[in-house]
């Protein structure tokens, strides 16, 4: 594959395409996430939305060089361009360093030109794929705040080792004093009992701001945070939604938000990704998601309808959610894999519908262009629109 | 201070399980033939109460004095025709009703009289034995004060005072050749405690090592290969490993004292799915940590991964130290027989064959000790590393 | 979770060029996986399954079998088996490779392969007794414990059980026959009782580790909503206990440790075998352990000495494997 297929989209700190994810169980690779692409604009952030088990948290991961898959398997490129630093492909410098090659790969996977094993934390190359990373200035907020915090250690000296990834030249005064401006910029009480407490001390709310502290301390330039509100209480889940649109609409930080909870993309977000088991089923600017009846893959809109009947209060049950609960991990067969649960092609199915069946079983949508940067995967395409005012005239009559 | 509550809960439950288990085997001991409850030394009469002073007149049976050893009248034997009886001298008469004379008197000849017999003096007069009269079950039992034994201790007594006093005062009592117990037995750990926990240190240190080298591995597959060639490897026998090193030439080799020992040391750390466990373990250890969020971060923030995954690290390992250090303990005799070294394990073997109960008891206590002291480190290091477990005191 | 293969889903057919090459390279490989894919724990438990299976066609064969009453090999004539003729002029005595006998001969002169599968005897039925021990007290001291949380009776079990944990098990299998011999007025007499009481210990020994085990699973089961069910139903608290959790679930952990104890006695055998007669079984009684010993003058490698160490090293290793590979299989809710 040349080098321009992979050059990094004008504008973005963050380009993520073909990006495979996969893990070794016995002598077979289960895939992860196939075909993820990512684009996160230069100062915007991006909202990776999907259900549990879409992947969405190890794809992120693996572009972060976090992966804890062991061993894993991945390939795709993944290219930083933070400033005016040449633009840095992660996943392309595992390639250098990993010299064997999973058995029968190129046959298998003519179109994929890396392939390497997830290596283990301390190995040397991973250590210096991490540097990299610090180097462009990223920082992570993990999904379970206290898993994240080490638990021999005070909240203090960790904070304190964050604050010395941004000023490797501050002394011990220094670097605490900028570990009491972090807490006092997550609204935690700036002082030194505080520094002194341990991560089991800290209630739920707090570990998250902890958290969201510490990967501010490092001053990226590039943040992610996966599932920051999942698991707490809603009204901490406010406090935490505001103070995240407090750090992230400041100016020059971008980033990338992972999170089932559509409002809180929708208030936090620029752009909009949607996974569906371990594929990108719809990417595009936040104003996309709109309303219910905008243009949208029919998974976007299950999410949509969601997050409007819980908000009103309602309690709907679609029957395709019923059928296929929880599933995880790359489907592979004939077609899209999302027509189990396709309202469209149910009803299509049924006589009555815009889309050519015979298409939605043989083969898998691509991502196609609906609007201005707006790419849909599914074969209504641009008949979207239509299917949006004639589902949403049928639900008006219950 | 609340640490102080936590660190005195497990020194208490150490004393608490060390204390138990030398309960039961002091026990077992007792009823044992070589009990030391049983009624050894003369009896002391000074000072004996009757009816209330215990006394013994067999090694076993025991019961309460009836009465004090008197000085029991002189008697002599008078013969009647063939009817020999013993009276006191003092009611045996001359013929004519007065006291005889035991000086001038002639034996079978000159006639006495008791009431209104007569016959004639066999022996002069000799004091019997003294006696005392002992209520052994309820039967009023008459033995010689000289074979008069005093009680030995109450279990309680012997117990606390001989066995457990005795560590303090260093005389437990003697072993099968004469040699006071506690003696033997520091002499036999002299050798047997360096030999374990060199043993562990030789484990932890290779298994390390080994994770280390199954980490780095590029090949995936092959590490469970590997894995499992170090567990089999590992299984061979203590005695097995030892004999093949002997018939290879390692031998214990009087001249230079360390190689022995060494060779202990080699093969306990090897044999008897010691290190394949080990490895196994602290694989599964190192691999769980590694997964954890916070290293990740903590890698992502340039820190040092080692300084954060040392304190999740050492308490695992320590309890899988901890719980070795027993099984150890169990395979060093078979090791210390092989090589000839005079420890622990070949002098609890040579007590189980004599037999010399005391000795064997007086062994496992002190291992039960070593293996309980370790547990407790354990503990500590953990009360000191793990500030939850701290926390969950306070919480209450 | 299924197992399926990555295949690039644009692809719908396979290239022909690929399937042959596959073939070409693969088929072996591919047949045996297959024909060892319905096993999760595949080798380990295929190794563990016949040893198992070998010791007991032993011991089944010991039966048979007395070596001290076989002919030595020097008096017999000419015939069939393993007593080969010719071979009694040529050969010495003791723990040589001798033609016509399979293994050699062992330190008496009889055959090395009939004392090696005799010498099953000597661990077979103390060790089923052994592990007979420490699952019924094991089970049962940690199946009331597991159940009866939080009163004096699970506090009483697990100090009575710590207090048994403290000793190595070794050391208290040599406190048992310390007792032994100091009780016997002729311990060689009653060397059987001995060995009993030995056997005896080591399940003593053994079962705080089962009762840990039953403690923990049966604690996880019941928390689970199927036993509230159970109560709600109106059924009693034992009958609960012995089907719906002992039975039903915490069998993989019985038969993990039973054999894992299986073959930890026969290690504990052959090594006091080893050590001597008055620790092991009596000298006229083969065993691996004695075996070895009594060819300890012979050569490094002959087969009088490889044989029974073989033959210890496979047995111990095979039990422990199928012990684990049961335990993965069988066992609900464990890694």
């Amino acid at each position: 594959m040349s080098a321009a297929a992979y050059a990094p989209a004008p504008g973005a700190i963050l380009t993520a395409r073909d990006v495979w994810v996969g893990v070794q169980v016995g002598n077979l690779i289960k895939p992860i996430v196939q075909g993820g692409r990512l684009t996160v604009p230069t100062g915007g952030i991006l909202g990776l939305v999907g259900e549990s088990g879409s992947g969405k948290t190890q794809f992120v991961r693996m572009v972060m060089g976090l992966s804890s898959l062991e061993p894993g398997v991945f390939s795709g490129s993944a290219i930083y361009k933070i400033g005016d630093t040449e633009p840095v492909d992660v996943l392309d410098q595992i390639q250098e360093f990993s010299p064997f090659r999973p058995p029968g790969v190129d046959e298998l996977y003519p179109e994929r030109q890396r392939i390497g094993w997830a290596w283990p934390l301390w190995r040397r190359r991973f250590r210096q794929r991490l540097a990299l990373l610090r180097r462009l200035g990223v920082g992570f907020i993990f999904q379970n705040p206290v898993g994240a915090l080490n638990p021999y250690l005070r909240v203090g000296s960790q904070l304190v080792e964050a604050v010395r990834v941004a000023r490797p030249k501050a002394n011990r005064a220094e670097a605490e004093e900028g570990a009491l401006h972090w807490l006092a910029e997550v609204h935690l009480k700036a002082d030194r009992h505080t520094l002194g407490l341990y991560p089991h001390e800290l209630s739920g709310g707090m570990a998250q701001r902890v958290m969201i502290a510490l990967a501010l301390a490092g001053e990226p330039k590039f943040l992610v945070a996966d599932e920051p509100t999942t698991g707490l209480d809603s009204h901490i889940r406010l406090e935490i939604v505001g103070l995240l649109n407090r750090i992230m609409g400041q100016g020059d930080l971008s980033g990338i938000v992972i999170s089932h909870d559509l409002p809180m993309i929708a208030r936090l977000c620029d752009r909009l990704a949607v996974m569906y088991r371990g594929r990108v089923v719809e990417e595009g600017p936040i104003e996309a998601l709109g309303n219910l009846k905008s243009p949208n893959h029919p998974y976007t809109r299950e999410l949509k309808e969601r997050a409007e009947a819980l908000a009103q209060g309602k309690h709907r049950r679609s029957g395709s959610e019923r059928a296929d609960a929880g599933g995880t991990g790359v489907v592979v067969g004939r077609g899209c894999i999302f027509r189990t649960r396709c309202g469209l092609y149910a009803r299509a199915k049924a006589g009555s519908g815009i889309l050519d069946t015979a298409r939605c079983e043989g083969d898998l949508p691509a991502l196609d262009h609906i609007a201005e940067g707006h790419e849909v995967a599914c074969f209504a395409g641009t008949k979207l629109t239509e299917a949006a005012t004639w589902e949403y005239g049928e639900a008006d009559h219950d | 201070m609340k640490t102080a509550w936590l660190v005195g809960q497990k020194v208490g439950h150490f004393l608490a399980v060390l204390f138990l288990s030398s309960l039961v085997l002091a026990g077992l001991l007792w009823f044992s033939p070589g009990s030391p409850g049983k009624a050894r030394d003369p009896m002391n009469f000074e000072g004996a109460v009757v009816d209330t002073t215990r006394v013994c007149i067999t090694r076993t049976d025991c019961g309460v004095l009836r009465s004090v050893p008197t000085t029991p009248p002189k008697s002599v034997d008078v013969l009647f025709g063939d009817d020999l009886r013993t009276f006191p001298a003092t009611d045996v008469v001359t013929q004519g009703g007065a006291a005889i004379d035991y000086d001038t008197v002639k034996l079978r000849q000159d006639a006495v009289c008791v009431g209104d017999e007569c016959g004639v003096l066999t022996t002069y007069p000799a004091a019997g034995p003294r006696t005392v009269t002992v209520e052994v079950d309820g039967v009023l039992e008459e033995a010689r004060a000289m074979d008069a034994l005093a009680p030995g201790p109450g279990f309680l007594a012997w117990f606390g005072g001989v066995f457990w006093g005795g560590v303090f005062t260093w005389d437990i009592g003697p072993a099968y050749n004469g040699e006071p117990v506690l003696g033997l037995v520091m002499e036999g750990a002299k050798f047997t405690l360096p030999i374990v926990f060199g043993a562990l240190l030789l484990a932890v240190v290779v298994g390390l090592l080994q994770v280390a080298f199954l980490t780095w591995l590029p090949f995936p597959s092959m590490r469970g290969v590997l894995r499992t060639a170090m567990l089999g490897l590992s299984t061979a026998p203590v005695f097995i490993i030892g004999y093949f090193m002997t018939k290879a030439g390692i031998l214990p080799n009087p001249d230079v004292w360390w190689i022995a020992p060494l060779a202990c040391i080699a093969i306990l750390s090897l044999g008897d799915s010691n290190l394949g466990e080990l490895l196994l373990q602290m694989e599964g250890e190192v691999r769980r940590l590694r997964s954890r969020d916070y290293i990740h971060a903590a890698g992502l923030r340039g820190a040092s991964a080692f300084k954060h995954m040392l304190p999740g690290l050492v308490l695992p390992l320590s309890s899988i130290g901890a719980a070795k250090i027993a099984f150890l303990l169990g395979s060093v005799v078979i090791a210390e027989v092989i090589y000839s070294v005079p420890g622990l394990g070949e002098l609890s073997l040579k007590a189980a064959v004599k037999p010399d109960p005391l000795l064997l008891v007086t062994i496992t206590v002190f291992i039960t000790a070593v293996v309980g002291l370790v547990a407790l480190v354990r503990d500590l290091l953990e009360i000191a590393i793990d500030p939850r477990v701290r926390k969950a005191q306070e919480g209450g | 979770m299924s197992d399926f293969e990555f295949k690039d889903p644009s692809e719908s057919e396979e290239p022909q060029g690929s399937f042959v090459s596959r073939i070409g390279k693969g088929a072996v490989k591919d047949l045996i996986t297959t024909v060892l894919r319905w096993r999760h724990a595949d080798y380990r438990l295929l190794i563990g399954s016949s040893v198992l299976f070998v010791l007991v066609v032993f011991r089944i064969a010991a039966i048979f079998i007395d070596v001290d009453q076989l002919e030595s090999y020097l008096d017999s004539d000419d015939s069939g088996g393993f007593r080969g003729g010719g071979a009694a002029k040529h050969v010495t005595k003791y723990c040589r490779a001798v033609p016509g006998l399979l293994l050699g001969n062992d330190r008496n002169g009889y055959s090395l392969a009939m004392t090696i599968v005799e010498a099953v005897e000597a661990f077979f039925e103390p060790a089923m007794l052994s592990c007979a021990i420490a699952i019924l007290a094991g089970t049962l001291l940690g199946a009331v414990a597991g159940y009866f949380r939080g009163g004096l009776l699970e506090s009483g079990i697990k100090l009575s059980l710590t207090v048994v944990a403290a000793y190595p098990r070794l050391i208290l299998v040599i406190v048992a026959m310390g007792f032994f011999v100091a009780y016997m007025h002729d311990p060689g007499g009653a060397i059987r009782l001995r060995l009993t009481m030995m056997s005896t210990m080591l399940g003593v020994a053994y079962v705080p580790v089962l009762a840990l085990a039953i403690y923990q699973k049966v604690g996880q089961f019941q928390r689970e909503q199927f036993i509230e069910a159970a109560r709600a139903h109106g059924l009693s608290d034992k009958r609960i206990l012995l089907y719906h959790i002992l039975l039903a679930n915490c069998a993989p952990v019985i038969a993990r440790h039973f054999f894992y104890l299986f073959g930890y006695f026969i290690l504990v055998e052959t090594s006091l075998s080893y050590l001597g007669p008055q620790y092991g079984v009596p000298g006229s009684m083969p065993s691996w352990g004695n075996l070895l010993a009594g060819c300890s003058k012979g050569d490094l490698f002959s087969p009088a000495v490889l044989a029974p160490a073989m033959a210890a090293i496979t047995s111990i290793l095979g039990l422990t494997f199928l012990g684990d590979a049961i335990g993965e299989r069988f066992e609900k809710g464990r890694t």
